[in-house]
């Protein structure tokens, strides 16, 4: 029934966007509202709620001790999870991971990754044998549209919450206890563009998301490009392709700015 | 059972942990409810009845109810999988014959009704938690109930019955452990899960015991529902 | 002074006519929802602060063409079921996605209906509530209807499944004004504080 609510919606949003409007009253380029917050779940080494709109997301980390890569022995690594599941839509089922699903984690995944935030040799145990792999798992409560840029906010501010674990003398975690925090170096930003009736236009809420035939997500740090994705099956051109990079960009300390006012408040 | 023994926590044997619980939390959802219950953090969502597809799992007597049990992969203390293991499905089954027994699932042929719950942090008493939550959520959607479901786990560590175990109280030597779930107000069971090795006698004290704290959690569930609609006040906008 | 009842909550044990939302077990009478106790009169329900719409015959619903067959459309409404519209009761064709009126005619044993007096509507937007708040969105008389429709320059029309159409001057005015209805409807002298809300905001 969702889908035909969203059906309804798309000629109403292509009149509004034609004219340079949203229907829920935002310019083109408007975020909707964004609040976050760190530290909401005790039993995670780190964590954040974020709510965009009404989208909502909570995002946990957790450190396991593994074996390192075979190119890589002194390094650990990071692993991103995300999980959609009925309690953020009625249009999600439990399940083997949708497609969707596993998009929208890669995505993120790729936008942290690229920006090589956290240094890995610090989550050496024992050069060749063992290392610490940082596990962040995603999980969406509703889904109100532009969940990829919502989870990725909510994952930096999940690992700038994240504390290091202790380590005992064979190795292994020791529950509940920690030795300072997990070195964050840089803030990477998400950015999600939908085309709706040849315009662009980011933050895209469920019914927008229905609406368009063509995605556009950049990972940025300041003014420099740490990831891409274009997905559906519409088409860009060159020119928009550069505007959204130039619109990227210039939104990149906004947004990056809610993300350090979540963590200084935390901190004071 | 004696009101004496102050346990680890600084609680009487049969006393409760702090529990807060929130409503309607989940917009796109026909019903929802947020709850922590001592460290135990469960969020709850009903999507239906609404039509259930593939259309050969309909009942053409009754509605379908579909309840998951869930937990995040940060909820407890060495991460766990997001695949769900035995141990949840089988808590997702015997939840969902719980709840259903208090639904008036006659009323919606060919339907299904989901019911998701995720645990986010757990500390013991999860499947009682979620099942407690769970039946807010019908509530605050509207589903036709015979009456709540306050679930509750009651046992023996270090020698005494309890309420409401944590999890180091599970993990002692004599632990046993009992989860209990109660349709209120009829008081009937419809969720007896147990493990461990006790006595009649001790066995009776503990029924009784989880009887008695599912009547607590019931008149919480009971306040917070009607809480939910103020009748008077001003109007907000 | 209005009472609020839980699912299970003891009302009476006095023989009363069983309305809505009530039900009886050993010669007492409990609600089976969360919702408002009405017992005036010889008849005592409960008004259920939220739900899923239940046909009634004689009811007009605001539909939706959701698929299209060779001899017909499948509609949805808002409930726990959909209809069927054969394409002999119409004179147009449909299209996915075309909002329509109509009134429940009959409902048959299986639980499928019947509708009658179908009518396309014009283009417009769609509103989704509960349908346990049509009433105090139309009001008494239509009081509320009225007032909305007034101070927001719209054509409106309220389906008692809970889906309005509408075709507004300020639908942001509006869609705000039906929030607030569904948000504070259990709250009394409703209409006359959205009139003033509405007068303060209108164009």
């Amino acid at each position: 029934m969702n889908e035909i609510l969203k059906i309804i919606s798309k000629d109403t949003i292509e009149e509004y966007v034609k004219d340079g409007k949203r229907t829920d009253g935002r310019g083109l380029l408007d975020y909707r509202n964004i609040e976050l917050k760190q530290g909401v779940i005790k039993s995670a080494d780190g964590s954040a709620w974020i709510k965009l709109g009404d989208t909502e997301v909570i995002v946990g980390t957790k450190f396991v001790v593994g074996t390192p890569y075979p190119d890589s022995p002194d390094e650990g690594s990071m692993s991103l999870n995300l999980e959609l599941s009925g309690i953020a839509s009625p249009d999600f089922e439990t399940g083997p991971p949708s497609i969707a699903s596993i998009e929208y984690g890669r995505v993120v995944d790729r936008v942290i990754r690229s920006a090589e935030c956290m240094d890995f040799k610090s989550f050496c145990l024992v050069p060749g044998e063992k290392v610490l792999m940082l596990f962040i798992d995603c999980y969406p409560i509703n889904a109100a549209g532009n969940l990829i840029d919502a989870a990725e906010i909510a994952a930096v501010a999940a690992l700038l919450d994240t504390k290091f674990p202790k380590i005992d003398e064979n190795n292994n975690i020791i529950q509940g206890e920690y030795v300072g925090k997990l070195e964050v170096n840089k803030i990477p930003i998400s950015i999600t563009f939908e085309k709706i009736a040849g315009k662009l236009i980011v933050d895209p809420n469920d019914k927008e998301e229905y609406a368009s035939d063509t995605r556009f997500t950049l990972g940025i740090h300041k003014d420099s490009i740490l990831a891409c994705q274009k997905s559906k099956a519409g088409s860009f051109t060159e020119d928009e392709i550069n505007y959204m990079i130039d619109v990227a960009t210039s939104k990149y300390s906004v947004l990056e700015k809610v993300i350090s006012d979540a963590n200084d408040n935390k901190e004071s | 059972m004696s009101g004496e023994n102050i346990r680890g926590d600084g609680r009487k044997n049969n006393e409760l942990r702090p529990i807060s619980i929130k409503l309607g939390v989940v917009k796109s959802a026909d019903g929802s409810c947020y709850l922590e219950w001592g460290k135990n953090t469960v969020l709850a969502t009903v999507h239906g009845p609404r039509p259930i597809f593939p259309k050969h799992m309909a009942d053409s007597e009754k509605a379908v109810v579909n309840y998951r049990y869930r937990m995040a992969s940060f909820s407890v203390p060495e991460r766990k999988s997001p695949v769900p293991a035995k141990r949840d499905k089988e808590i997702s089954l015997v939840s969902g014959f719980a709840l259903e027994s208090s639904i008036y699932t006659e009323k919606f042929p060919n339907t299904v009704i989901d019911v998701d719950t995720i645990i986010f942090s757990s500390n013991a008493g999860t499947r009682a938690a979620a099942l407690t939550a769970a039946t807010l959520a019908c509530a605050d959607a509207g589903l036709p109930m015979k009456g709540l479901i306050s679930a509750v786990a009651a046992g023996r560590a270090n020698g005494d019955i309890i309420l409401d175990l944590t999890k180091d109280e599970e993990d002692a030597d004599d632990a046993v452990d009992t989860a209990c779930a109660v349709l209120m107000p009829q008081k009937e069971i419809v969720l007896l899960q147990m493990d461990g090795f006790v006595e009649k006698e001790d066995w009776k004290k503990m029924i009784s015991a989880a009887m008695s704290g599912a009547e607590k959690i019931y008149e919480l569930q009971k306040k917070v529902l009607l809480d939910k609609y103020p009748l008077e006040g001003e109007i907000n906008e | 002074m209005r009472k609020i009842v839980t699912p299970g909550d003891f009302l009476t044990d006095q023989r009363r006519k069983l309305g809505q939302n009530v039900y009886l077990k050993e010669g007492k009478v409990y609600s089976s929802v969360l919702g408002i106790l009405s017992d005036a009169g010889d008849s005592i329900s409960v008004i259920a602060l939220n739900g899923v719409y239940s046909p009634v015959v004689g009811d007009i619903i605001v539909c939706v063409v959701s698929s299209e067959s060779f001899n017909g459309y499948v509609l949805e409404f808002n409930s726990y079921t959909d209809t069927f519209l054969p394409k002999s009761l119409l004179s147009k064709e449909l299209k996915i996605g075309t909002m329509l009126f109509a009134r429940i005619k009959n409902i048959n044993a299986n639980g499928s209906i019947e509708l009658d007096n179908v009518n396309i509507l014009p283009k417009g937007r769609l509103f989704v509530s509960s349908c346990v708040k049509v009433p105090r969105l139309i009001g008494k008389n239509d009081s509320m209807l009225n007032v909305l429709k007034q101070h927001t320059k719209s054509n409106i029309l309220i389906g008692r499944n809970g889906w309005i159409w509408y075709d507004s001057k300020q639908p942001e005015l509006l869609e705000k004004a039906f929030g607030m209805i569904i948000t504070n409807s259990q709250k009394s002298n409703l209409t006359e504080s959205i009139k003033q809300f509405l007068e303060k905001y209108e164009k």
